[in-house]
């Protein structure tokens, strides 16, 4: 369904200048069953300055009873919809929303004191941990399950030696993840969860109840490590302690990140694989475990498409094929996740990291041998005039 | 690399694939360099048959097969098929209801073994696996499949490794002739 009154939602760009003292918080699935019940208690929160909020869906009629809208609020995205109720709340609050898929919003973005999640696909839980421990941000995990009215929130904190989301994943668990194969006609949708706008309200309360307490520094009280779950049915409610998990699949690498002034219009790659001074080794330049798609095919009629651009963000009349209208996909040989100057052709050394789809608050890794920095892009002036190409 | 279980499992299909290749007559498999231990591979069958459109249009049979296989990153925790195998010819036109270049389609799961990669690739070559339904990658290729008579599947019965045989020969005592 397309939006009745779309309200432009773009991805805020990171700090730049004074912001408002108090706490930064992100909400990832900001508008659905769980996140619709849980801004407004955010945006209640004493010592909280600013908040993002994210969510790529569009309010359907269905949603009217489970989550917390008004009739009038169908057809529009979600993500604007509760940034408008957190403004006639708390007009005070710095509300961003974000109307764009997780994996495409910038990892600058969603640096916040908290990351909240209430989503209902386990590969967008999967992602989020991803990103929390990437920025090291502790981050709430909020789930309801509906027929058995369970609802249950975890904490995470970030840290090496930490229990994060996959440390109690096994072998079930990786495998119930949806897999991309080239002879499907699309990824399938996450079915809804159908919860009652009650239990949706449960896991949200607790939820800011674990996020006031981390905000307000008293780590020790909150949950981290621990899962509550409560089982609405018959009264009762489990804590449940989780191990860090020495096999996890997971890395647990929390980035160091430094700020780069420099925007993505005003970088080239052949800037930044400039070999360093003293440094034998080849500089090779990673996107954040994005892969570079170079050639795209259409598995159903054969076309193919020469590109040069990061597969998160793929140009719609880049994605689908000019012949059929199937969505075209690489193949593992036609893309890398990192590049030296060796893999550069002819005339790519002069293009710029905002050709390649980076934006700002995009986060670059530079590696010269043993020795891996994390970059994160600004959006600060173009420091020479380039020709994107 | 500071992915500890990553790279313990990327040393462990290093060794065991070309463990695989070795006491294989017809895999080759070559790691590619940038990455030590390695994540990407070629993977060269040779003498077993599989199916090639030729240019006339007829089906025949072919016996060389090369399929790129990486094993990304996050390989173990989620799996994006088209990016793990990439056909890499050398017919330009294999004819294999999985298989429609440069993508090969087989059921492959987070942290799935490259020797069992080796051999859903092998087995997708040689027609011991196909998809028969139309929600294959080459449909011409599963409609043809289903119009053939099943006893010509597979293409090539021989297996990919080589058998070892224990054969203790020992010397038949001598008959005495009267």
């Amino acid at each position: 369904m397309k939006p009745k009154h779309p309200i432009p939602c773009r991805p805020a760009l990171p700090a730049r200048g004074p912001r408002r003292a108090g706490k930064h918080l992100v909400v990832v699935g900001a508008g659905g069953n769980i996140g619709s019940h849980l801004v407004p208690l955010l945006a209640r929160l004493p010592g909280v300055a600013r908040l993002t909020l994210v969510d790529f869906d569009i309010y359907e009629e269905k949603n009217w009873l489970s989550q917390a809208i008004t009739f009038s609020d169908v057809g529009q995205r979600k993500a604007c919809v509760q940034a408008r109720r957190v403004r006639q709340i708390n007009p005070e609050l710095e509300v961003v929303a974000i109307a764009e898929r997780l994996e495409n919003v910038p990892l600058g973005c969603l640096r916040g004191d908290v990351i909240l999640a209430g989503l209902d696909s386990k590969e967008s839980r999967r992602h989020t941990n991803e990103i929390a421990w990437r920025l090291g941000s502790p981050w709430i995990d909020a789930g309801v399950e509906p027929s058995l009215m369970l609802a249950r929130v975890n904490v995470y904190l970030p840290a090496t030696d930490q229990p994060c989301l996959e440390c109690a994943w096994g072998e079930r668990d990786y495998a119930e993840l949806s897999t991309i194969h080239p002879c499907d006609a699309g990824a399938a949708n996450t079915p809804a969860t159908n919860s009652p706008a009650c239990l949706g309200a449960l896991a949200a309360a607790f939820a800011a109840i674990e996020c006031q307490k981390l905000i307000t520094g008293q780590s020790a009280a909150a949950l981290v490590g621990r899962q509550v779950l409560t089982e609405a049915a018959t009264h009762r409610h489990f804590v449940t302690v989780f191990r860090f998990n020495p096999n996890c699949r997971y890395s647990h690498a929390i980035w160091k990140i430094s700020a780069l002034r420099l925007s993505p219009q005003g970088l080239s790659l052949g800037e930044l694989l400039k070999p360093a001074p003293r440094s034998r080794a080849p500089a090779s330049l990673a996107f954040g475990g994005q892969p570079l798609v170079k050639r795209l095919d259409c598995p159903e009629c054969g076309f193919t498409r020469r590109i040069f651009r990061l597969q998160s963000r793929l140009r719609r009349n880049e994605r689908f094929c000019g012949r059929c209208g199937r969505e075209m996909l690489a193949a593992g040989f036609h893309m890398k996740t990192r590049l030296s100057r060796a893999d550069l052709g002819p005339g790519d050394a002069g293009r710029s990291l905002a050709s390649l789809g980076l934006r700002a608050g995009d986060v670059l890794s530079l590696s010269n041998g043993a020795d891996e920095r994390f970059f994160e892009l600004g959006a600060g002036p173009v420091a020479r005039s380039r020709t994107a190409k | 690399m500071s992915d500890r279980v990553y790279e313990a499992f990327l040393r462990r299909q290093f060794e065991e694939g070309l463990a695989l290749a070795n006491s294989s007559d017809v895999l080759n498999l070559t790691p590619l360099p940038g990455g030590d231990p390695p994540c990407r591979y070629i993977a060269h069958f040779e003498g077993r048959r599989g199916l090639v459109r030729d240019p006339r249009g007829q089906i025949v049979e072919f016996a060389k097969f090369m399929v790129g296989i990486w094993l990304p990153e996050d390989f173990l925790r989620r799996v994006n098929i088209p990016q793990v195998l990439t056909y890499l010819g050398p017919h330009p036109e294999p004819w294999h209801p999985n298989i429609r270049p440069p993508f090969v389609c087989a059921h492959i799961e987070p942290g799935t073994p490259l020797v069992d990669i080796l051999y859903a690739c092998h087995e997708i070559w040689t027609w011991n696996l196909f998809a028969t339904g139309d929600e294959g990658l080459n449909h011409a290729a599963s409609q043809w499949s289903r119009q053939q008579e099943r006893s010509r599947f597979p293409i090539d019965r021989r297996p990919l490794k080589r058998r070892a045989v224990q054969l203790a020969v020992t010397a038949a005592p001598a008959k005495e002739i009267a």
